[in-house]
């Protein structure tokens, strides 16, 4: 059997090793999450005071702060704070999940023969939508738990934001993958031609 | 615009079965049985040369043009 071969294989059972850790690290990190008194990390955005924090350095002088982002650990959880972590973790599973299932059914077409196959263009677009969907999604679950985390904390000299930022790479990427998906599904009428070519 | 594929009548006025058809020409009785059935979209001027040696007849006689769509789309 030639590597060429192979490799389908090997990366089919990497795709199944990968589902397996995924699963198992989904539900440790939703265990911790929702029955351990572990801190939650929550992303947020701070602005300064510039009377109460600033900079110095010999070779530069003073120096501002104007943006700032870090993560905040909390160890005492209310009900939604805890229910947001924990649709963040699954949004992630669900995520990695679906993207590792559809790779390794397209590379199980490749094992068994051609991949220029219908459902493949189709397992390709999908890949395509699910990433900037799952992306969105997931800023959006941080904004959320931005947003409950603000409401209720009070740090002086730290004026605290929760901005919702959409990450457009997770789109590009998307639409790269979509673009690519119509190509291959170009590909299989080839391929379809070819085998009803006597 | 329809083609009709002949190769049925031809097989049956020479006695000829389609597997012995297709260890003469070379060509899986699978690939046969599409032309024959009128699935196959295209057929190469090797094998329409190589049915035509094997069955004696000309291109013609194995295919001919017909208003009815629905046999083979070339």
């Amino acid at each position: 059997m030639s590597t060429t071969s192979r490799l389908p294989r090997i990366l089919q059972r990497l795709t199944e090793i990968g589902i397996a850790i995924t699963a198992v690290v989904a539900v440790v990190f939703l265990v911790a999450v929702v029955f351990t008194d572990s801190a939650l990390e929550t992303p947020m955005e701070f602005t300064p005071d510039e009377d109460t924090y600033s900079l110095s350095s010999e070779a530069w002088g003073t120096g501002t702060i104007h943006d700032a982002v870090g993560i905040v650990d909390f160890t005492d959880k209310s009900a939604a704070y805890v229910a947001l972590s924990a649709a963040k973790v699954l949004a992630y599973a669900a995520a990695s999940l679906a993207l590792l299932v559809l790779l390794r059914r397209i590379l199980q077409t490749l094992s068994a023969g051609t991949p220029f196959v219908d459902t493949n263009a189709d397992r390709i677009r999908a890949i395509g939508i699910l990433i900037p969907a799952f992306g969105f999604l997931i800023q959006g679950l941080h904004w959320a738990t931005s947003l409950m985390v603000m409401d209720t904390v009070t740090a002086e000299g730290l004026h605290i934001e929760a901005r919702l930022t959409l990450n457009l790479t997770y789109l590009f990427i998307g639409l790269v993958i979509v673009a690519l998906a119509e190509a291959f599904r170009y590909g299989t009428h080839l391929q379809t031609d070819a085998d009803l070519t006597v | 615009m329809s083609i009709e594929v002949h190769l049925d009548q031809l097989l049956l006025d020479r006695k000829m079965t389609l597997t012995e058809l297709s260890n003469r020409v070379g060509i899986t009785q699978a690939n046969l049985s599409n032309l024959k059935t009128g699935k196959a979209r295209a057929i190469r001027f090797t094998t329409l040369d190589a049915l035509c040696s094997e069955l004696h007849c000309q291109p013609g006689e194995l295919l001919s043009h017909t208003t009815e769509p629905d046999r083979l789309h070339l």
